[in-house]
């Protein structure tokens, strides 16, 4: 069903105009209720040849009638904007808002986005009025992910009839891969870690985060703090360079592909938390080493397009 | 990695609990006091006292003072007031007891209305309520009553349906009065050309009429009397030419029989039909003859109470009974209408001989009576002789015309005659009836109404409870000879009406012959309101449908005919009424909207027109990526308009200013590329 509805009307660039053809509308179950209503009135008016009761029937059903026209006219005409809908990270809420603008001289009533059951609360708008209702977007899996359809619907005036518009907003919603949680815990530790790295072996490199210890590597550059915290056994992280660091796929030793990518996340959300240089290396990818929201997102990025195939390659 | 599809979006939170706002259940409230009102005076005070008492528990409890009942308690309540209203009416169907019981459910689903579905739902039954007012009472009073329940029904529906606060009272009455002057064109051309069926689909209901006033089959002595106590209409009637002296007016009713010396009754209903009287034939050449309507109130009998004695009558399926007794197919279950003619003639050829019955007298009762007769015969030498005698006696000897009779013992005639000597027409016509069979003549007691009352403001007759009558008839010589007693005693009965006929002080018992003179003036207003509500409107049925539809160009309409006007005009209607609202919109669209309007067409002659998709913005670029030099002047007319749409409320000089700038565009012609 949902195909055809998009088949018919194809995709929606940022801003929408509900045009009439695409308002929708049905009887809601109060709507068949009360057609129930209506048709036993008619048959005891029949029946009694009352034509008063004759007269409140078809009052009653004249009402109903032209209110169809008044629901589907509340809806259509709007102009919608999808604002937001930035990338999170898997497990968090994607937050979009329907921008919704009543560019017409009537009023507006009780428009809501959402599916039936968990629909915003209704806003009425003023002529010229616009508002901004708030959907927001469970993630679980990472990758790029198509918008799902957003529904905008109304029942003004009588809850009879219900009109709503399917949107197909034209555009890919990002979700990266969820950060390790252990180095959440780790996190604030850093800084006093940092106090550590400048005794370590190393003592001309940059201490840059921490990372999976790779086997037999030397005590010393253990994170034993974080590990007393609660954590996962950690090695501090040293890299030589002009303060930048390279994120390796293949320094992990994590065997299982989201674990690699949920660590890589997390070293990078910290390395960009403390404004460092960080480059990025997965199997056929190279970021080289580089700095703020664009390069952080790119990294973040590719970690969440990053598919097992292209380590073929 | 292929993209998964995620859930669907929703709105962010848990969902808020839904509860109904103060205004929201006043609306409901005052939709309850406006359905319940007609049903005051005929359900029992206890209903409307759980009614008022759910509605205050309900606000109540919205403004915080007390808590709601538990489902507990509502449980027991629903089932305690469908028990009560059992045990009151032996039943829950019918009209007392249906309105009832629905009364009983709007009270109680008023005390749990949280969501925008439970608060339209008592709207819905609420209209209910207000229908089965109707089924009841269909007078012109009904008319304010429909009114005020859509027009407040529907508001409260409009305000039910909203999920959060109602909106001003003033805006809601607004909207919703609008929307109904858009509805009531259809609701007419639905009421005049819905296709009405002539009979009912399934048996009428017996409730609802019970308390009702009227003639029976039957008559033992008081029964007309407590009827002419009351001043409600039997039925109305117009008369085509000059209404006949008041004298004539006998409306013939139930023709009783048969006597067991203290109770008259008609013989069985299956006799009656099954013999019907042959139409009259040889009329007096001078014979005054009558063309009437009568529009019958409902009385749940099958008597139409023609004008003695009827000739025609267009009533469907009607028959005239061997006792020329004017029956309808079915009981009277409605205000209905019929016309007929009729001679007043005070008697009638009829070739079958009467009924056996028509000489019974019961040997046990009455034994003074009976010799009384059997001498007053005697005396007289022949039958007519006799009878004026009997009028005679009435009229000389020290009889009275009383609404208040002494009670009478277990020989009623001898107890009238000898002891009391004060009656009402009942008692006059029985004791006549009784001694004119007692000497062989067979005679029969006739009841209907006498009389009737002219409306001066209008051209119609109401004829009253009050004027139910009772008279004899006598068989002589092959004719059935109208004698009426009453007329004896008190000849002003049947020529000016029971109200002359009555001394001053019972009178003023009577409910509206007694009043003042003004009120007297205001009823027959309201009256004839009434009746002109009742012809036109009330009346309207497949007939009136029929002759629209003649008037229309049909030559013998049917049912599909009519149906299929009906189709045509509503959704003409409907065509039309989306033609105008749409145009309506066209016109009502913002005048700086339509400056950009038509700057997009102007640009989209270029060549490139508006995709719905693009904002004022990106189309800007999109000309100006066409036409590099268009770019100074359409940049700053799209920075115009987008100030002015979005970022303030533009003054109307603004405005104008931007449609002066559009209009002065100047655009270079779409073929010259440059």
């Amino acid at each position: 069903m949902q195909r055809w509805f998009r088949r018919r009307q194809g995709p929606d660039g940022d801003v929408i105009e509900l045009h009439q053809r695409r308002v929708y509308i049905l009887p809601t179950r109060t709507g068949l209720v009360f057609g129930l209503v209506l048709f036993t009135m008619l048959l005891g008016a029949l029946n009694y040849s009352n034509n008063m009761g004759f007269a409140l029937a078809f009052l009653l059903t004249a009402v109903t009638v032209i209110s169809i026209h008044h629901t589907q006219r509340n809806l259509a005409g709007l102009r919608l904007t999808i604002e937001g809908c930035a990338a999170v990270f898997a497990g968090e809420l994607v937050e979009c808002g329907v921008r919704i603008v009543n560019e017409g001289r009537s009023r507006r009533w009780q428009i809501s986005a959402g599916p039936a059951g968990a629909a915003t609360p209704p806003v009425d708008l003023a002529a010229g009025g616009s508002a901004v209702l708030q959907l927001c977007l469970p993630t679980s899996r990472r990758g790029p992910h198509a918008c799902p359809v957003i529904r905008v619907s109304t029942r003004y005036p009588f809850g009879l009839f219900e009109a709503w518009a399917w949107l197909y907003p034209d555009r890919e919603l990002m979700v990266y891969p969820k950060p390790a949680l252990q180095l959440a815990t780790a996190l604030p530790a850093t800084s006093a870690d940092l106090e550590h790295a400048g005794e370590s072996l190393h003592g001309s490199d940059e201490f840059v985060g921490l990372r999976i210890p790779v086997p037999g590597e030397s005590p010393a550059r253990m994170a034993w703090k974080a590990l007393a915290r609660g954590g996962q056994l950690l090695a501090k992280d040293f890299r030589s360079g002009a303060g930048s660091s390279w994120f390796d796929w293949d320094a992990l030793n994590a065997t299982d592909t989201e674990t690699r990518l949920s660590l890589l996340t997390r070293l990078i959300i910290d390395a960009d938390a403390a404004g460092r240089a960080y480059g990025l290396r997965l199997p056929g990818i190279e970021l080289p080493p580089g700095n703020g929201r664009e390069h952080f997102h790119r990294c973040l990025r590719s970690l969440a397009v990053f598919a097992p195939e292209t380590r073929s390659t | 990695m292929k993209a998964r599809p995620l859930q669907g979006w929703r709105a962010p939170g848990t969902p808020v609990v839904e509860h109904s706002s103060v205004a929201q259940l006043l609306w409901l409230c005052l939709l309850i006091a406006i359905v319940g009102a007609p049903h005051l005076d005929t359900l029992p005070f206890w209903i409307s006292g759980i009614v008022l008492i759910a509605a205050t528990w309900r606000l109540g409890a919205a403004l915080g003072y007390w808590p709601l009942p538990g489902s507990i308690l509502r449980g027991t309540l629903t089932l305690a007031s469908t028990l009560a209203v059992g045990f009151t009416w032996r039943q829950i169907s019918g009209l007392d007891a249906g309105s009832a019981l629905l009364l009983l459910m709007l009270a109680l689903k008023l005390l749990e209305t949280h969501s925008a579905r439970d608060r339209s739902l008592v709207v819905l039954i609420a209209w209910f309520v207000l229908f089965a007012a109707f089924l009841r009472e269909q007078s012109l009073g009904g008319v304010p009553l429909l009114a005020a329940g859509v027009l407040i029904g529907t508001v409260a529906l409009l305000q039910a349906a909203r999920s959060r606060q109602a909106m001003p009272p003033v805006t809601g009455l607004l909207l919703t009065a609008r929307l109904l002057m858009h509805a009531v064109p259809l609701a007419l051309a639905l009421f005049l050309l819905f296709p009405r069926l002539p009979g009912p689909l399934w048996a009428l209901p017996s409730g609802g009429q019970n308390g009702r006033t009227g003639l029976s089959s039957q008559m033992s002595p008081g029964d007309i009397t407590s009827l002419a106590q009351s001043d409600e209409p039997a039925f109305r009637v117009r008369f085509d030419g000059a209404p006949p002296e008041r004298a004539q007016l006998y409306w013939r009713g139930p023709v009783l029989e048969s006597f067991d010396g203290r109770r008259w009754r008609a013989l069985a209903d299956s006799a009656r039909r099954q013999k019907t009287a042959a139409p009259l034939r040889q009329l007096p050449a001078d014979t005054p003859v009558h063309s009437y309507e009568i529009v019958l109130e409902a009385h749940q009998q099958r008597w139409l109470l023609p004008l003695e004695t009827a000739l025609s009558w267009d009533a469907a399926d009607a028959t005239l009974s061997a006792t020329r007794e004017l029956l309808s197919a079915r009981p009277i279950a409605s205000r209905s209408a019929w016309r007929g003619r009729s001679a007043t003639l005070p008697r009638f050829r009829d070739a079958r001989a009467p009924e056996p019955a028509t000489l019974a007298v019961s040997a046990a009762r009455n034994p003074r009576s009976a010799a009384l007769a059997g001498k007053m015969r005697a005396a007289a030498g022949s039958d007519r002789a006799y009878l004026r005698n009997i009028l005679g006696m009435f009229r000389q000897q020290a009889y009275y015309y009383t609404l208040e009779p002494p009670a009478l013992g277990d020989h009623p005639v001898d107890d009238f005659l000898f002891r009391t000597r004060s009656g009402f027409c009942e008692h006059y016509a029985s004791a006549f009836a009784m001694l004119a069979r007692a000497a062989g003549i067979p005679a029969r007691v006739v009841t209907g109404y006498q009389g009737g009352e002219p409306n001066p403001l209008a051209d119609y007759w109401i004829v009253r409870q009050s004027d139910a009558h009772a008279w004899t008839e006598v068989w002589l010589d092959g004719y059935w000879e109208r004698y009426d007693p009453t007329a004896a005693v008190a000849p002003e009965r049947v020529d000016e009406g029971i109200g002359a006929a009555l001394p001053g002080s019972v009178r003023a018992d009577l409910p509206l012959l007694g009043t003042s003179p003004w009120f007297g003036q205001l009823a027959f207003g309201w009256d004839a309101l009434n009746a002109q509500w009742d012809r036109w409107v009330l009346a309207f049925g497949p007939e009136q449908q029929n002759a629209l539809l003649g008037r229309l160009g049909f030559d013998s309409p049917s049912l599909r005919d009519l149906a299929l006007v009906c189709i045509v005009t509503v959704s003409s209607l409907l065509l039309l009424y989306t033609w105008l609202s749409l145009r309506e919109r066209d016109r009502a669209q913002d005048p700086l909207e339509q400056s950009w309007q038509l700057l997009c067409r102007r640009l989209a002659r270029l060549g490139r027109p508006r995709r719905p998709n693009e904002t004022p913005g990106e189309y800007a670029a999109a000309v100006i990526a066409a036409r590099p030099e268009l770019a100074a002047a359409l940049a700053s007319l799209t920075a115009l308009y987008l100030r002015l749409r979005y970022e303030c409320v533009p003054g109307r000089a603004e405005v104008l200013r931007f449609r002066r700038l559009v209009r002065q565009l100047r655009l270079p012609p779409a073929n010259a590329r440059g």
